[in-house]
């Protein structure tokens, strides 16, 4: 019997039953790719980490307030104890903006007991307040030049090796908040301001980090740029401000790390 | 074929196409979302859609352009082409929806403007290791964007069907534009031999399909007449056209279509003027010429699709010597009206 | 498809065959080994005169016992979801303050003889973040 001449007319509802084997057998090879490429690409992702974001939660914390150089607050826990917040502001900008109103009542800021209400941000012992509205920052005392902590020299010439990143990705806000990945946001996260940190690791995975501020210890925002979200081995001089480290550096003495090849 | 233009022109197997592309994107979002959900609990949302929808987009990119060739290579895979439109402006919308998160994650926001820093904020286009690798994702949105923009036949009528030709190879372009992206991006952050073996198996496999396709369709170009007369070209023996199907000849380094039907044989054009489908792959059905593409349909005598519709394409003189089909190199003007070459079994 | 067209899909396809091949292969190359810096604190075993107390996924609690004073030694494996962590000791009635944790590593806390347990708490967002008994 001649075989049956069989032509597709998409407009036409009739499929030929040997099309019709192929279609089948087509999408179910598809659908077998589709679902082994989600298990890929889905097992293939670095682990998370535990860092965590408030969006959707107000906390008030009260402290001392003080920019060395970056904007920061000193909250007592409890005798003797006490946490040093990391100021920041909305989206990729920094704690400054939302700092002008108060600044313009009280000139004299540093010094003083101030009350903010933002959303923490908070990441292996670090942790920092996003500020989204000036009407949230409330003085409770004036400036008193004893409460501002004193920055400690402890080594100069030291060599660490790391990544600058930016604070409020890398300790709640994204996953991952740091790599190439995450390197045009960290840019702009320092460029507006945000203070650049140089995130460390041991031989023993315990991490330090260390605020980034040129030699004079003031603000390094501008001349980073380009170092930022690399893999680095970074020169300078280590003070210790309170519960945070503080490096300050000229550009000229960042190299890149040289990591290992992937594949040899 | 689009006199009115509707948006679309729904039957049953385009319904039953787009419900399976909807059945499968949802199984893939599951599938990654699900897995990340058990296996990387700490993940956040916004990255979990970026990367969700950035692969679904991919592999519904591979499972496109292999449409193309597995046609040519076997007619058995039409009907997938038939409405490959469809798939393409959902691998669009996927795409959009990372790339828009992408943009609004990572350049919003900011202290200038997110396309601006999309551009600058990353500026190592001289190293592979720091290539600003978003860029290229940008440009191939771009372009899928105006694929998708352009995917209704309105467009194909109005830009000329050789700027919609052009702008719609450019998928091509999109495609190296995305594989780079990803390996100058995530697999600089995330290697892994996996994901690396088979994206590439994914390249290979595509490259492989149209080169080969290629080969073989070049070999039917070189086709040349074994006999002449009188300056008209010998096409084939009469008993090797199938009934109600066509011999494929080059006349001028262009392909013809030599059709028997009904006692009669016509010559036509071999281009669809829809999207330039093999008209000589297809089949005379109620008396037209039907293209195996889309549907679209010719009468044999005068190349003219029936009326209401206006396409009309060229037809070409044939004699019949003994059993020998002879055709007369000269292209007629689209639609010139020619006697067929009557003969008795 | 006419056969200029055919012919501009062949040059396509061998341009790109090549090319991206090419760039696969050397962006490949060019991938160097991540930097890591997430991971959790790799524990060194404890000391012989430790005695273990509590181990779950985030801390290794080993308690060395002195004199009058016993050596409680925390260890942080991966760091707690916590914006400050106040470590408290609990004995009968009394609740002292021994000191508090911030990142993942080792610390060493002296404690009385008396201390039962201890918990530790968030005072920035007033939640208890461990209780544990010694």
């Amino acid at each position: 019997m001649k075989e049956k001449d069989d032509f597709f007319i998409g407009y036409i509802d009739e499929i030929s039953n040997k099309t019709k084997v192929t279609l089948k057998t087509f999408v179910s090879l598809s659908l077998g790719f589709l679902i082994l490429i989600a298990i890929v690409f889905a097992l293939t992702q670095n682990t998370f980490k535990n860092s965590s974001f408030e969006l959707t939660t107000s906390t008030k914390i009260t402290g001392v307030y003080h920019e060395m150089p970056y904007p920061m607050l000193k909250v007592k826990t409890d005798k003797n104890e006490f946490k040093t917040i990391m100021l920041l502001g909305f989206g990729k900008l920094s704690a400054n903006p939302f700092l002008k109103k108060i600044k313009r009542q009280t000139p004299n800021l540093s010094g003083s007991m101030l009350s903010i209400e933002g959303n923490l941000i908070y990441y292996n012992g670090k942790t920092l307040l996003q500020i989204t509205s000036d009407e949230k920052i409330t003085l409770l005392e004036k400036a008193n030049p004893n409460r501002v902590p004193k920055a400690e020299y402890i080594a100069k010439n030291i060599e660490l090796q790391g990544e600058i990143i930016d604070p409020k990705c890398y300790f709640g806000v994204m996953k991952p908040g740091n790599g190439k990945i995450h390197r045009s946001c960290a840019v702009l996260c320092i460029s507006g301001g945000i203070p650049p940190v140089l995130a460390t690791t041991d031989q023993n995975n315990i991490s330090e980090y260390y605020i980034v501020t040129d030699l004079e210890g003031k603000p390094i925002n501008k001349a980073i740029l380009p170092y930022i979200g690399k893999p680095s081995i970074v020169s300078g001089t280590i003070y210790k401000l309170e519960d945070w480290y503080q490096l300050r550096i000229s550009t000229n003495h960042i190299k890149e790390l040289h990591l290992p090849s992937n594949i040899y | 074929m689009g006199v009115n233009y509707q948006t679309v022109l729904w039957n049953r197997n385009k319904k039953i196409y787009d419900r399976w592309i909807g059945l499968s994107m949802l199984i893939y979002l599951i599938s990654f979302i699900g897995l990340t959900f058990i296996t990387n609990v700490q993940t956040s949302v916004e990255t979990l859609i970026i990367r969700a929808f950035g692969t679904l987009a991919i592999v519904l990119l591979h499972i496109i352009l292999v449409i193309g060739p597995l046609s040519r290579i076997n007619t058995r895979f039409l009907p997938l082409l038939y409405n490959r439109r469809h798939l393409g402006v959902s691998m669009f919308l996927a795409a959009l929806i990372h790339g828009g998160f992408s943009l609004f994650q990572f350049h919003t926001l900011g202290n200038v403007n997110p396309i601006y820093a999309l551009f600058s904020s990353n500026m190592d286009y001289n190293s592979l290791k720091n290539f600003p690798f978003q860029v290229l994702g940008f440009f191939a949105l771009i372009i899928l964007f105006l694929m998708a923009a352009t995917s209704h036949d309105f467009w194909l009528k109005n830009l000329s069907a050789k700027s919609w030709k052009r702008l719609h190879m450019m998928v091509y372009f999109a495609y190296a534009l995305i594989i780079m992206h990803v390996f100058l991006g995530s697999f600089q952050q995330q290697p892994s031999l996996w994901s690396t073996a088979i994206l590439s198996f994914g390249f290979v496999v595509i490259t492989a399909l149209h080169i080969s396709t290629g080969s073989k369709e070049r070999k039917l170009d070189h086709i040349k007449t074994t006999d002449t007369n009188e300056g008209w070209d010998y096409v084939c023996d009469i008993d090797e056209i199938p009934e109600d199907r066509a011999k494929i000849f080059i006349v001028d380094n262009e392909r013809i279509a030599v059709f028997k039907y009904n006692n009669k044989l016509s010559a036509i054009s071999n281009v669809c003027k829809h999207q330039g489908g093999p008209l000589g792959e297809g089949k005379v059905v109620d008396g037209c010429v039907t293209c195996p593409w889309h549907g679209y349909q010719y009468l044999p005598h005068n190349g003219q699709s029936p009326p209401p519709f206006t396409e009309q394409v060229s037809t070409y003189r044939l004699k019949l010597i003994d059993k020998k089909v002879y055709v007369s190199p000269k292209a007629l003007p689209e639609g010139t009206e020619v006697d067929p070459v009557i003969f008795n079994n | 498809m006419t056969s200029g067209l055919r012919k501009t899909h062949r040059f396509i396809w061998i341009t790109l065959g090549l090319l991206v091949s090419s760039l696969i292969a050397l962006s490949t190359i060019a991938t160097k080994k991540p930097l890591e810096i997430d991971k959790d604190f790799s524990v060194v075993s404890k000391h012989k005169t430790q005695r273990a107390v509590f181990e779950d996924a985030y801390f290794v609690i080993n308690l060395n016992e002195k004199n009058e004073l016993n050596n409680l030694e925390i260890i942080l494996k991966k760091p707690l979801k916590s914006a400050s962590s106040l470590v408290y000791g609990y004995s009968n009635n009394s609740k002292n303050l021994l000191g508090s944790i911030d990142t993942k590593g080792r610390y060493t806390f002296t404690i009385d003889k008396l201390t039962t347990s201890i918990a530790i708490y968030d005072e920035i967002k007033k939640t208890n973040i461990a209780k544990i008994k010694l």
